[in-house]
């Protein structure tokens, strides 16, 4: 647990010293500030205009702060920075689990600090406390934890820009999973079978148009993105074990 | 041994090798032989597919095998991110060092290294003998039994060159053993008490140096040489050159002196020069992996390995 804390606070100062990630979290704040204009812009839409922007910023901090796990794994093992820790009585699995963690550490608290200033903005501009949104951050927190270990699986083989582009292509078809299952075909059937539903853990149309959603609908699907999420990590722990690092 | 990578391409095939305590071992090979494929072996990074490799008497699947053990591997490339003091700290967390031995070590061995006022530095900001001397700090951070270099003269100055000699040299006399790789073999020679010469896969000849390099390599000089002499001693010889006003003739094994000599004698009663020398580790290196490519039908001038090609690499 010790050598795991210890990779997952080196990958947190890491992803904390990426200029990107400064970059997005300067740009978040720069919508959130723009909320004044919202109403000229939405043509008197601008209540639904703000959640949505909201929702849709808690979703792009999510996946862009989870396809650093992909940068960073895919890296390390590109400059064979691994080998210097591997060669030290660090296991792979602490390796890896301490990657993913410190990357979860740091979506977390991205998504925390995004989700206090948009509950702020929305008290401020529509005078009432839009609770449901924590629905949406906790949805968005099981969305990123499950990309995050989707990271994971591409990075423990492949280079960062074939494992960002994985990570990004089963984030979208993920999301669109009804689609393989309407189809009839084995592949479309198969596929559906194996990949991550990130459908279940799609609030935003339903609570952005008001719609009453249960915590309890809410908690079940971050738990099937946790243990989906165990799933890919097992499976990125075998092939890494498997893998050698010369 | 046998280990293949995925591809089934043979990166190392029936390696042997024990390395005693308290020494310097000199790892040996040309290019391709497997020698830093052995060297991921023993520290897990590579998985073998067949055979067995030990650790101060533990497998080294186990992680356990690696506690007492600094590496610093070829090309070293670090936490670029980190300061060289955070990246310290991140290797003692790791080598399970508790707070104070950790600030210890860091301030002692960044001395070690010549490194104590890059502390704040960032590592991607480090020359490449810098990374090299941050990798050996590393290496040396909990004071390992065992310390594994691969290719570590690489990249460094003639000072940080002799500064390294010192320091593994230091670890010798505190009873620690070090492993390393080396092309440089003026350097091996100097510092090493054993080596081991790796070709293609398999052990060509390991030992102590001394014991290693007893033949003698002898020439013969006299002032004047007959044609037909010269035939006479095509089979007791290597070369025959003629140098300003003298001729100087290698044999092909010590033991051929005395047959040369008398042949010389018998052809023109002059004075011969005898010289004798210890033959160089350089020289025993080429005239092992040649005589092993020759046995095993291979060429000295094939690509991967070749004795020919590490001539390069060798200055």
């Amino acid at each position: 647990m010790y050598d795991l804390m210890t990779i997952c606070k080196t990958t947190y100062t890491r992803v904390l010293r990426m200029r990107s990630l400064y970059v997005l979290l300067a740009s978040v704040l720069v919508l959130v500030g723009a909320a004044h204009l919202y109403d000229e812009l939405s043509g008197g839409r601008e209540k639904e205009l703000m959640y949505d922007t909201g929702a849709a910023l808690l979703s792009l901090v999510g996946l862009l702060t989870a396809l650093m796990v992909a940068f960073d794994i895919a890296r390390d093992l590109r400059e064979k920075v691994v080998m210097t820790l591997l060669s030290k009585p660090l296991g792979r699995s602490q390796y890896l689990l301490g990657k993913f963690s410190g990357v979860v550490w740091i979506g977390t608290i991205n998504l925390i600090i995004l989700t206090l200033g948009m509950l702020l903005i929305l008290y401020w501009e529509q005078g009432f406390a839009r609770w449901d949104f924590l629905k949406l951050a906790f949805s968005a927190w099981g969305t990123m934890v499950l990309t995050t270990a989707v990271g994971v699986l591409f990075a423990s083989f492949f280079a960062e820009l074939p494992a960002v582009i994985l990570t990004v292509a089963v984030y979208a078809i993920g999301h669109g999973t009804e689609v393989l299952y309407q189809n009839n075909s084995i592949f479309s059937q198969l596929l559906f079978s194996v990949m991550a539903n990130y459908g279940l853990l799609d609030f935003k149309d339903a609570l952005g148009s008001n719609l009453y959603i249960s915590w309890k609908l809410i908690v079940w699907s971050v738990v099937y993105a946790l243990v989906y999420s165990s799933a890919l990590l097992s499976l990125a722990n075998i092939i890494f074990h498997r893998r050698d690092l010369a | 041994m046998g280990w293949r990578n995925k591809l089934r391409l043979l990166a190392l095939d029936d390696l042997t090798l024990q390395v005693k305590p308290g020494i310097i071992f000199g790892f040996l090979g040309p290019n391709g032989a497997g020698k830093s494929t052995t060297i991921k072996l023993l520290l897990g990074l590579v998985t073998p597919t067949k055979g067995t490799a030990f650790l101060s008497g533990v497998p080294v699947y186990d992680k356990r095998s690696r506690e007492r053990v600094g590496f610093l591997p070829e090309d070293p490339s670090f936490c670029a991110y980190l300061r060289a003091g955070e990246f310290l700290e991140l290797c003692g967390k790791v080598l399970h060092m508790d707070r104070a031995t950790r600030k210890k070590r860091i301030s002692e061995t960044l001395e070690m290294v010549g490194l104590t006022a890059k502390v704040k530095t960032k590592i991607s900001e480090f020359s490449r003998g810098m990374l090299q001397r941050i990798g050996l700090a590393q290496a040396l951070l909990n004071q390992p039994d065992l310390v594994v270099l691969d290719e570590p003269l690489n990249g460094l100055d003639p000072y940080g060159r002799k500064e390294l000699k010192s320091i593994l040299l230091s670890q010798k006399t505190q009873g620690k053993t070090v492993f390393f790789s080396s092309h440089i073999l003026s350097d091996v020679e100097e510092m090493c008490d054993e080596v081991g010469i790796l070709n293609r896969g398999r052990m060509v000849v390991g030992g102590r140096l001394k014991g290693l390099l007893p033949t003698k390599a002898v020439t013969l000089q006299v002032q004047e040489m007959k044609p037909e002499t010269m035939t006479r001693l095509e089979a007791l010889t290597s070369a025959i050159t003629r140098e300003h006003h003298h001729w100087t003739i290698h044999l092909s094994e010590p033991s051929h002196k005395n047959e040369a000599c008398a042949l010389l004698r018998e052809a023109n009663n002059q004075s011969i020069e005898v010289q004798t020398r210890a033959e160089s580790l350089e020289d025993f290196f080429f005239r092992q992996i040649e005589e092993n490519n020759r046995h095993r039908g291979f060429s000295n001038t094939s690509a991967v390995g070749s004795a020919i090609e590490s001539t390069g690499a060798i200055p």
